[in-house]
């Protein structure tokens, strides 16, 4: 890459890092090196985010994380969870009815009268 | 013998159709349409990735072969689907539920560099890479309301 290219990738880099081509161009090349390795650990990291949310989600109801992923497989339901968490965060009534589903397959609270079971 | 014939054959199972999570209308859209919002929504699962998606949404999914902008397709794999009542849940999939969207624009990810560099040993490789994707616009989401009361055979 030209001298051009790797200034521009430099924006916003401290100190002489974003100006003079002989810093920049290592601190330039680190940041790619990152950016490759952080590709791959966002997807780790945004897995993670979501099983928190879903436990968060599920306990607010009685039901822990792990019996809720069990009881969904357990129904071949096939949402994945990124999927969970997101309707766990907007569909607050979707994610309720997944949650009373597995609990009412488990045995754990009969389902009252208006569970959207349909 | 059959011990020989059992050695040297080689099975190979059946190769089972994956159903297409999509289906072609012969239709295109013809003029700017605008797309009434609906208080409905549905997961709908398309190359691997699920999304949630409304009437009006725009959705940007990996590529979809064979289709061209202005077209309309069917997305026939729909996980879940909610309104302001009920939620319908797929065991995996609701099979009376499809998701109508539009085709909107057909085009490449924003450049990604990829660069490997191998310190002291005088050695790095930069590649760069694109992905092509596709902009959907759902229009509808059509078997929800019909559901009433009974529940629907198939799904729980």
């Amino acid at each position: 890459m030209n001298k051009d290219k790797i200034l521009k990738l430099a924006k916003g880099f401290r100190g002489r890092s974003k100006n003079c081509i002989r810093v920049a161009r290592e601190r330039v090349e680190k940041s790619l090196q990152y950016a490759f390795r952080d590709r791959k650990a966002k997807k780790r990291d945004m897995r993670a985010l979501w099983i928190q949310q879903i436990n968060a989600g599920a306990r607010q109801y009685g039901v822990k994380y792990s019996s809720l992923i069990s009881g969904l497989a357990a129904q071949n339901v096939g949402l994945n969870r990124k999927m969970l968490s997101e309707l766990a965060r907007t569909e607050p009534l979707s994610f309720k009815a997944l949650v009373d589903q597995v609990a009412h397959m488990r045995g754990l609270s009969a389902p009252h009268a208006g569970a959207a079971l349909k | 013998m059959s011990v020989h014939t059992a050695l040297n054959t080689v099975i190979t199972p059946a190769a089972e159709a994956v159903p297409s999570a999509y289906t072609l209308l012969r239709e295109r859209v013809q003029e700017a349409y605008t797309v009434p919002p609906r208080p409905v929504f549905a997961v709908v699962e398309l190359a691997g990735t699920q999304y949630k998606v409304t009437p009006n949404d725009t959705i940007v999914t990996e590529r979809i072969p064979g289709v061209d902008v202005n077209d309309r397709i069917t997305l026939d794999r729909v996980l879940l689907a909610g309104t302001a009542d009920a939620t319908i849940i797929g065991r995996p999939v609701v099979p009376s539920i499809t998701v109508t969207a539009a085709v909107e624009e057909q085009f490449l990810d924003g450049k990604v560099l990829i660069f490997h560099k191998r310190r002291r040993k005088n050695s790095r490789r930069t590649k760069g890479h694109r992905q092509p994707l596709t902009m959907l616009r759902i229009l509808d989401v059509d078997g929800v309301e019909g559901m009433g009361d009974a529940s629907p055979a198939g799904t729980q």
